[in-house]
């Protein structure tokens, strides 16, 4: 299988280990086999090493280590934020965080809710395997 | 004399540094407006004599001396502090109980007591848990707060919660049996009335708010997948 996501300036990947753990960064140079340059709107431009990043689908258009205004207009540009809260990753990443911040009453409500839900649901069953046994 | 209000004392002289005044013994003798308290005495420091005090009843020497010393244990004027109670408890909140009879279950917070426990109410018609106190150190606090405003809890003390002392009675062998049975008396109808005082303005408030009824009528406990440390209350 072909790889289809390089490692380029400009590849936007998810900081997955360390102290930026969950953070969108951008790729802006290659350092050597192991390391890249990376940055982000709001964080200072630092190395990380390739083992702590996983690329996503999602390139921007920008030149060598542009200037943190450059980057953020290319961000923009390239409509970045949107395009990773809608993939399917995102939305994940997404739902992950909600639960994890959710509270007893919150997890409470939730509880009511599915069960609630499984009965609707058993009813529809209920009433399709009725008309298909009549 | 009758107490009078008294503004708190406050010093003249401010801090340099820990132990050093700004101002000198002459500055702070200006300042202090001891020179006019002397001129309004003619130049001499106003002299209190001591009030001639009522002659105390007199003596009489002890009927009985003990044969040996007995040695008296030192006095301790140890204050303890009230408990710290924890930032996340406020009126309100809603905590959950860890350990007792009524443990998981999720109960309302009143208010602190002066010996450090909580007064904590389920409300009894919601839970079952009436006016109670619980030890902070057995209860998670949620974030979830009800509103309490119209509840009134100054009434509620330590003294309220004391056990009821029993008088001695002389039991027989026969009458062993019968005697707990009769002194098992119910409720005074007082603390049920109180419950009920405290109670419905807050179930009212609590009807107010979606599924907090049936939350607070149900138990806590943890589940498969469910990680404690990493639980948000």
């Amino acid at each position: 299988m072909p790889f289809k996501r390089y490692v380029e300036i400009g590849r936007v990947a998810l900081v997955n280990y360390g102290k930026d753990y969950g953070r969108l960064v951008v790729i802006v140079d290659v350092i050597d086999q192991n390391r890249a340059l990376v940055d982000a709107p709001d964080m200072v431009r630092c190395q990380m090493n390739f083992k702590r990043l996983s690329l996503t689908d999602i390139k921007i258009d920008i030149k060598r280590v542009p200037k943190k205004k450059t980057l953020i207009e290319a961000m923009n540009a390239a409509d970045v934020k949107n395009k990773w809260e809608n993939s399917s990753w995102g939305r994940k990443l997404i739902v992950q965080k909600r639960r994890a911040s959710l509270n007893d009453f919150d997890r409470f409500k939730i509880m009511l809710a599915k069960i609630k839900r499984g009965g609707v649901i058993r009813q529809e069953l209920a009433k399709l395997k009725k008309q298909t046994a009549s | 004399m009758a107490p009078k209000q008294r503004t708190p004392k406050v010093s003249r002289n401010p801090n340099l540094i820990r132990g050093i005044g700004k101002h000198s013994r002459s500055k702070m003798y200006h300042k202090r407006g001891l020179w006019a308290i002397k001129a309004k005495n003619g130049g001499v420091f106003p002299r209190h004599d001591a009030k001639p005090k009522a002659p105390a009843p007199a003596e009489k020497s002890p009927k009985f001396y003990p044969a040996d010393d007995v040695k008296k244990p030192l006095v301790n004027r140890h204050k303890s502090k009230l408990t710290k109670l924890r930032a996340s408890i406020t009126p309100g909140t809603v905590l959950i109980i860890l350990a007792g009879r009524f443990k998981g279950k999720r109960v309302v917070f009143l208010k602190q007591l002066p010996s450090g426990l909580l007064l904590v109410t389920g409300p009894f018609k919601i839970n079952g848990v009436p006016l109670r106190r619980v030890n902070q150190a057995y209860i998670i606090a949620t974030s979830t707060k009800v509103d309490i405003s119209g509840v009134n809890v100054e009434k509620f003390d330590d003294k309220y919660f004391a056990k009821e002392t029993q008088k001695k009675k002389k039991k027989g062998e026969g009458e062993f049996f019968e005697a707990d049975k009769e002194e098992k008396s119910g409720l005074p109808q007082e603390k049920k009335d109180d419950q009920k005082a405290v109670d419905t303005p807050l179930i009212k408030s609590i009807e107010g708010v979606p599924d907090l009824r049936t939350y607070l009528g149900a138990r806590f406990s943890l589940k498969a997948g469910m990680k404690p440390h990493e639980l948000v209350f």
